[in-house]
């Protein structure tokens, strides 16, 4: 089942996978207890209190099959309730996660932030040159 | 053999309707003789504005571009002056392959879906793609690519050497690409295939003059390189049974390209438009006083205040600034001939949460000429090689398939997924 909530809503026995990198200190702020999903080497998915990791400051990188395919052994092996899912409006590992774990039968709730465009959203600063040279010899530009 | 694909978009970037027809009719694609018969070809209309990035957005996601959030090649990034190029990243809604639906997608060669993001199944991105490994999904399937050479686009500095070495290129990618895609067909099952050509945009563009010219040396070669095309058609469709719906669609349609006009020229010289002195002008050299801008290919922005750090144009002026705008633009004459043929307000167009970074106007360009939006304002008709440019109309829509579907009238790209739908090719969206 895939939901929509605030944040507020998030439950002590969730597993909270944050692939903003910024949410999961705003759910502490909000007082809510919980754990967080951490990626160890980019590989290997472990459980840390939602405080502690936040104290860490540690932040789960992008998704990868390797971590994807630990996430789902994990996840089988710990007593879940829910995953609550935090992604930026338009995330694609967000919704291949999401269609993941609906496939898997697992209660995900997904919090998506509201965004606007930024700099992230574009190419990146190192290929803009070349990019522009691409666009330029087809008159885009 | 694998089973087929139960759907199959074939795109054929800048391929007009009734070129399509044309060419069909007069024997140089003679497969497509034989394939328009089998099923119905109606001209579409393409996104505003007419270019790649933005209609083959609206092809794969079933959006307007204040959907998807892809408005051109360029954007201003939120609250700069910052250009941005767009790319698979600005994607804000999910192309059908991301639907997440259990299906397994074949993707190949679609514009802006560089760099490759993840899917159930195989990606390749198409234009503006850097390099392969970053264009391929998932990395698996890199060394396919490798082992038989395949390019993500032409060489288009060979158009600078001749127009046959250009014309060979085309050929090249094109002729790798199908091998790309016979060896992933072979290799694994796909619930849908959607698979780009894109040379025919290339070949427009910069050979239009001599497909309209029959006296052309590089006539013939016009004439040729879509005879590839149609072989390509042919060895695609020959491996597709009754029973897989084909789509075969283009992004945009095609015209004579003679005068390449700068707008930012044009609104700097009516006093809407001012710059600091700079060696590169650049958006970010957009003084307080400017009123409007313009982006390609013929977006046209209101500098207002509560988008743009220097923007001084309330609200409750905009429309005043945007009539006056619209007047200056619409009078504007080349030769005692109009360059607009109309001009469009982005809010009677546009619906969508991106709507708010939609061009204040849409410039249509008159008969024989293309917008751009360069802040070097040194010329107001530019120098270039190209003589071909977009339409908004005629572009291809064409569907071979078992079920009836109703298709719209007029047909836009925005449609196209839900005539898939109806063909129940797709899975209606969640």
């Amino acid at each position: 089942m895939n939901t929509s909530c605030p944040p507020g809503s998030v439950r002590s026995t969730d597993i909270v996978v944050d692939l903003t990198g910024t949410a999961t200190s705003k759910l502490r702020e909000s007082g809510r207890e919980g754990v967080r999903l951490a990626v160890a080497n980019g590989t290997t998915c472990q459980l840390r209190p939602l405080a502690e990791a936040a104290d860490s400051g540690s932040q789960v990188p992008a998704m990868n099959e390797q971590w994807r395919a630990s996430l789902v052994e994990l996840l089988s092996a710990t007593k879940v309730d829910r995953v609550v899912l935090i992604a930026n409006g338009h995330d694609p590992n967000a919704d291949h996660l999401q269609g993941q774990l609906a496939g898997a039968e697992i209660e995900t709730t997904t919090i998506r932030w509201p965004e606007g465009v930024d700099a992230n959203d574009f190419v990146s600063a190192e290929d803009s040159e070349a990019v522009t040279e691409r666009l330029r010899q087809l008159g885009y530009i | 053999m694998k089973p087929a694909p139960s759907a199959f978009i074939l795109g054929i970037d800048g391929l007009p309707s009734w070129m399509w027809r044309q060419f069909a009719d007069e024997n140089v694609m003679p497969f497509s003789r034989q394939l328009l018969s089998t099923g119905t070809l109606v001209p579409m209309q393409s996104s505003l504005p007419e270019v790649s990035s933005a209609a083959w957005a609206s092809i794969v996601t079933g959006l307007d571009p204040a959907g998807h959030n892809i408005f051109g090649f360029t954007d201003l990034i939120d609250g700069t002056y910052t250009l941005g190029f767009t790319s698979s990243r600005t994607f804000k809604a999910n192309p059908f392959w991301q639907r997440n639906d259990g299906r397994k997608h074949l993707v190949m060669n679609v514009p802006q879906t560089y760099p490759a993001q993840p899917l159930n199944g195989t990606l390749v991105s198409g234009f503006v793609a850097l390099d392969l490994p970053r264009a391929v999904y998932p990395a698996e399937r890199l060394p396919l690519f490798e082992g038989i050479g395949y390019r993500v686009d032409a060489d288009m500095t060979a158009i600078e050497v001749s127009k046959d070495k250009f014309v060979d290129d085309l050929h090249r990618v094109l002729s790798t690409r199908v091998a790309a895609l016979d060896e992933l067909w072979n290799a694994d099952s796909w619930d849908s295939a959607m698979f780009v050509i894109t040379g025919t945009d290339r070949l427009n563009h910069y050979l239009w003059e001599d497909f309209e010219d029959p006296n052309s040396p590089f006539h013939q070669r016009f004439l040729d390189f879509y005879r590839e095309v149609d072989r390509a058609i042919e060895r695609i469709v020959s491996r597709l049974p009754d029973e897989t719906t084909l789509l075969t669609v283009s992004d945009h349609g095609f015209a004579r390209q003679r005068y390449s006009v700068n707008v930012n020229k044009i609104l700097h010289d009516h006093g809407f438009l001012n710059l600091s002195p700079s060696d590169r002008p650049s958006y970010v050299d957009m003084t307080p006083e400017t009123k409007a801008f313009a982006m390609d290919p013929g977006r046209v922005y209101l500098h207002r205040r509560d988008k743009y750090p220097n923007g001084q144009l309330d609200e409750d002026r905009a429309e005043e600034v945007a009539e006056d705008v619209t007047q200056a633009l619409a009078h504007f004459e080349i030769n005692g001939r109009p360059i607009v043929e109309r001009i469009l307000r982005g809010r009677d167009v546009y619906q969508g949460p991106f709507a708010y970074r939609a061009p204040d106007l849409i410039l249509m360009p008159a008969e024989d000429i293309a917008f751009s939006g360069r802040m070097n304002l040194t010329e107001l008709v530019e120098t270039t090689p190209i003589n071909g440019r977009h339409t908004f109309e005629n572009s291809t829509f064409f569907y071979r398939g078992q079920a009836d579907v109703e298709i719209p009238r007029p047909m836009r790209v925005e449609n196209v997924l839900e005539v898939m739908t109806q063909a129940q090719a797709l899975p209606a969206a969640a």
